[in-house]
């Protein structure tokens, strides 16, 4: 078959309404084409409800002798089909390289003669030579000694220089210390404020596990009660079970879909008495519960229930002493 | 290391704590065969009574819902528990299967009322005191309560279809009838049951998607057939 043959024909199969070959047929295409299974995955949770509904009269049903012990055989004959497990890869580790370190090369110094010998001169001039030889002798020897002190003081400010610039790294050693401790203290204080936040989360949670106790251990209480019963009314948007139980004052009440309270707002339940008269039953707490859209609450009465005809929910703000929000659903109680 | 006690518990005394369906479905997928059997427990009743409304034998119908547990044994990965209630998950293959078998067998129906419904309970809608079917074999209030709901809602919204549109969602998914015997049986032709069952399932749809029963309606996966 092809999609445009089986799209027309999955609310049909999906009922159940094909004939034998024809559902063959459709089964075949819908294990290679996932188009058309998404059409009719449109429909699992509608056919989830009607079969539910289908099985409603299933729990009157008297199965036949046997039944439990030919499945229990049955089981012990089975294995279960478990896909391999895989084993965790190991990862490799990283190899580390390291440089290898770079060879010191020695450094070399050079030294030379700078000084000749003396010619010999004419007598005449030798004593103007010796003289003018002695003078700049003399000024040679001053330009050096100058030249000594310049190299001393250079050495000296070299030296002063040297000694700023281990100060000027001894400062930045100091600044990345100082750096590194800041970083450190900044990601404790974020670890501590998320420590916090997850403490806080914790007693939350600790308080609804507490809430939850609480309710449970009166529906447990409630169920013990002689002429415990529930009632389950629904409209087109909302749900409710009522869990009670004729001399008590407090009842359970499981919710279904209810729409969600805006900030400052609650849910509020209200009762007729058997006189007319309207009651308020209070604020309604809701605890979520694992099953899909249904949450449960507790509630206690001014009286036994069986002084109540009428039960129903508003959505309020804190403290109205009568119903003016909108009604979320109601229940005969009789 | 998580601490917290998951909301829900449910408590038939003090010291006991009721498993849900999924919290069991989910031991089943760890090859706890306990589990299994107590699943099969609290619900081969009415599976059973489902398979036998469309399979007219009861030896069918066990056999029906049994290979249906014994396949979530072998295949546990068939229910996907983010993809709703394993409860409406089983009912929904054992209906599947049930119509698959019916089919097959080409046989007609034969059911006596009286020979296998017990007659203390009366019918689905007397049973709305939940209380009545809580039992150590059943699921805890919580599930009953769900499923009650769910029940309900389906009511009001087969409520909502025509007439002609509920009696052939009737015969063909609660009676199994195919959609020549439903043309049959109301006299129409083929063509108006099928625009009919179309429509019909359209709108359940929506109405149910409405009261946020069909919260996982357009999930698409690589299904499997069951």
């Amino acid at each position: 078959m092809k999609c445009q043959e089986v799209a027309p024909e999955i609310e049909i199969y999906a009922i159940g309404a094909l004939a034998e070959e024809e559902m063959s047929a459709v089964e075949n295409h819908l294990k290679t084409c996932s188009g058309c299974r998404a059409l009719l995955e449109r429909y699992e949770a509608t056919l989830e409800s009607l079969a539910l509904e289908a099985s409603a009269t299933g729990s009157l049903f008297e199965p036949p002798p046997g039944h439990k012990e030919r499945f229990l055989n049955k089981l012990s004959q089975r294995p279960q089909l478990r896909p391999g497990s895989k084993s965790a890869e190991e990862l490799a580790e990283e190899a580390r390289t390291r440089p290898a370190p770079a060879p010191v090369r020695p450094t070399k110094s050079r030294r030379g003669n700078r000084w000749g010998g003396l010619g010999r001169l004419a007598p005449a001039a030798f004593g103007v030579v010796v003289a003018l030889v002695l003078a700049l002798g003399l000024w040679t020897l001053n330009l050096q000694m100058q030249l000594d002190q310049q190299q001393v003081q250079n050495r000296t400010l070299v030296a002063q220089l040297d000694q700023q610039r281990l100060d000027v790294n001894g400062l930045k050693q100091l600044n990345e210390q100082l750096s590194t401790q800041k970083n450190e203290l900044v990601t404790q204080v974020s670890a501590i404020s998320g420590e916090r936040e997850t403490l806080k989360q914790q007693v939350s949670q600790l308080n609804d596990v507490s809430e939850q106790a609480r309710v449970s251990q009166n529906v447990s209480l409630l169920l013990t009660k002689p002429g415990a019963t529930t009632r389950t009314a629904t409209t087109s948007t909302a749900g409710v079970t009522v869990l009670m139980a004729p001399d008590e004052k407090n009842v359970a009440l499981f919710a279904h879909s209810w729409p969600s309270l805006k900030e400052g707002q609650e849910y509020h339940v209200w009762l007729y008495h058997t006189t007319g008269t309207l009651v308020s039953g209070g604020t309604l707490k809701l605890l979520p519960l694992p099953s899909p859209n249904i949450s449960e609450g507790f509630i206690s009465v001014p009286e036994p229930m069986t002084n109540y005809t009428t039960l129903f929910i508003t959505i309020e703000r804190p403290g109205v002493q009568t119903p003016s929000g909108p009604e979320l659903i109601r229940d005969a109680l009789a | 290391m998580e601490v917290r006690r998951r909301p829900g518990i449910e408590w038939r005394n003090e010291d006991t704590r009721v498993q849900s369906d999924e919290e069991l479905a989910q031991l089943v997928g760890n090859g706890d065969e306990k589990a299994l059997e107590m699943l099969y427990d609290r619900y081969s009743r009415q599976a059973i009574g489902l398979a036998y409304r469309l399979v007219g034998q009861v030896e069918l119908a066990e056999e029906v819902v049994q290979e249906t547990f014994l396949r979530f044994w072998e295949r546990p990965d068939l229910y996907q528990a983010g993809r709703g209630r394993f409860v409406g998950w089983l009912l929904s293959v054992v209906h599947h299967r049930a119509i698959n078998e019916r089919r097959r067998s080409s046989f007609r129906l034969n059911i006596s009322a009286d020979r296998v419904f017990s007659s203390d309970g009366g019918n689905a809608d007397e049973g709305v005191n939940l209380l009545n079917r809580l039992s150590d074999e059943t699921p805890g209030l919580h599930d009953l309560v769900w499923i009650e709901l769910q029940r309900d809602a389906v009511r009001q919204a087969l409520d909502q279809l025509s007439h002609p549109q509920r009696r052939v969602i009737e015969l063909a998914y609660f009676k199994g009838l195919n959609q020549r015997e439903i043309a049959q049986e109301l006299g129409e032709p083929l063509g108006t049951i099928k625009s009919r069952a179309r429509m019909a399932m359209q709108k359940l749809r929506a109405i149910l998607t409405a009261q946020g029963l069909s919260v996982n309606a357009e999930f698409v996966s690589e299904g499997e057939i069951v």
